[in-house]
């Protein structure tokens, strides 16, 4: 009965292992059809090129039309300029990532940019659309 | 003074003190001054929780944290990675403890040291994530009130009730891996593993779904009271198989 048991388990937790790594490999990188992932990696530092110039009106202009209605310049520059100042000057990207997913039914394509300043690394999170126009942005420090 | 940190948010704090940070320290002196052979095994277990999250698992997230490529993936792959989060908890800790009780707990390998281990690797976490944290907002309350904005006073309490049911479950864990280390089960660890892996992960999940902080906490409760059974049951068990086996050797 306890090697039952035992052997029941091991069953078990390889299936689970299998499971997540079934999950992960499915969903992780799937780009919605049309988008190249590598204007995506441009639209992305294009718009962390906006922020380094502290240009939030461009930055917002750049953005899909519900997205630009619900954004305020003056906000933005708020919760953005303090991370920019303790980074210090922009320095060079280090690295770009794209990955696809659907959520309730919508796809978006996820892109995160990370780039090294003067003092400290700064990782942008950026959220587009099926038509590779701007939803979210997002800044912290890496 | 008082006016914008109400009372019960200050009773809140000191409840999450008494509970984050006397408790571990008065089961340590407790331990020291009736049950001395215990004293190891708790510290182990407290030295485990630093070794295995303090210097591996979270200097690892935040190193990945800074990759593009792993924070993409959390962006789009939310689910799979709060469970990712969970079951990396449990592989360090649960293979922590497996590896301190095999190495430094050599011939004191029983139910009493798995106990007295849980509780000091459940009681350092306490100490660590609620109880210090909660010393400087009680000072920092009462020398600048409204300063440092605090939740609801239900809120303020769920952190040091969350720790109780968190203790509950480390010291099921830690029996349920001393059952891997005495019988030479390697079973047992992928089976804690696994549970610590579900209950963290979880966590992450039903916040997603829209859980608010009573029912998470609600469910930690839970899992805390299910490894607590899990733990009254293996020690009656080991208790009795105890009694079984010195028996003979005190009689003769």
């Amino acid at each position: 009965m306890k090697m039952k048991t035992m052997r029941l388990l091991k069953r078990v937790s390889a299936l689970l292992c299998l499971l997540l790594c079934a999950a992960v490999l499915a969903g992780c990188t799937a780009l919605p059809e049309g988008v190249d992932a590598g204007v995506i990696e441009e639209k992305a530092k294009q718009a962390v090129d906006l922020v380094n110039a502290r240009d939030f009106e461009g930055l917002i202009a750049s953005m899909r039309e519900d997205a630009q209605e619900v954004a305020d310049p003056e906000a933005w520059a708020a919760a953005v300029n303090p991370t920019l100042d303790e980074a210090g000057a922009f320095v060079e990207y280090t690295g770009t990532s794209v990955a696809g997913q659907e959520q309730e039914g919508e796809k978006f394509v996820a892109a995160v940019v990370t780039a090294k300043y003067e003092n400290a690394n700064l990782v942008f999170s950026l959220a587009f659309d099926a038509d590779s126009q701007l939803t979210g942005f997002w800044v912290r420090p890496g | 003074m008082l006016s914008t940190v109400g009372i019960p948010t200050l009773l809140g704090l000191c409840f999450n003190i008494l509970v984050a940070l006397a408790l571990p320290v008065a089961v340590l002196i407790w331990l020291a001054v009736r049950r001395r052979a215990l004293v190891w095994p708790f510290l182990s277990g407290a030295l485990t929780f630093i070794v295995t999250q303090m210097l591996l698992r979270v200097p690892l997230l935040s190193w990945l944290g800074t990759t593009a490529w792993f924070t993409a993936f959390t962006m789009v792959q939310p689910v799979v990675y709060s469970l990712l989060l969970g079951l990396s908890a449990g592989v360090f800790e649960e293979c922590g403890r497996y590896a301190a009780m095999r190495f430094t707990l050599r011939g004191k390998q029983s139910w009493q040291a798995a106990v007295a281990f849980g509780l000091g690797h459940g009681g350092i976490e306490a100490v660590m994530v609620v109880g210090l944290n909660n010393v400087a907002l009680l000072a920092a309350s009462i020398a600048a009130p409204g300063f440092y904005p605090l939740p609801a006073a239900g809120e303020v309490f769920m952190a040091g009730t969350e720790r109780l049911f968190t203790l509950l479950a480390h010291v099921g864990w830690s029996v349920m891996v001393m059952r891997a280390v005495q019988r030479s089960k390697p079973g047992w660890l992928g089976l804690a593993v696994l549970l610590h892996g579900l209950v963290d992960g979880l966590i992450g999940i039903l916040q997603m779904a829209g859980l608010g902080i009573y029912g998470i906490e609600a469910y930690v409760a839970l899992c805390g009271l299910g490894m607590l059974a899990y733990t009254i049951v293996t020690i009656r068990r080991e208790a009795l198989h105890e009694n079984e086996n010195n028996a003979p050797a005190e009689t003769g």
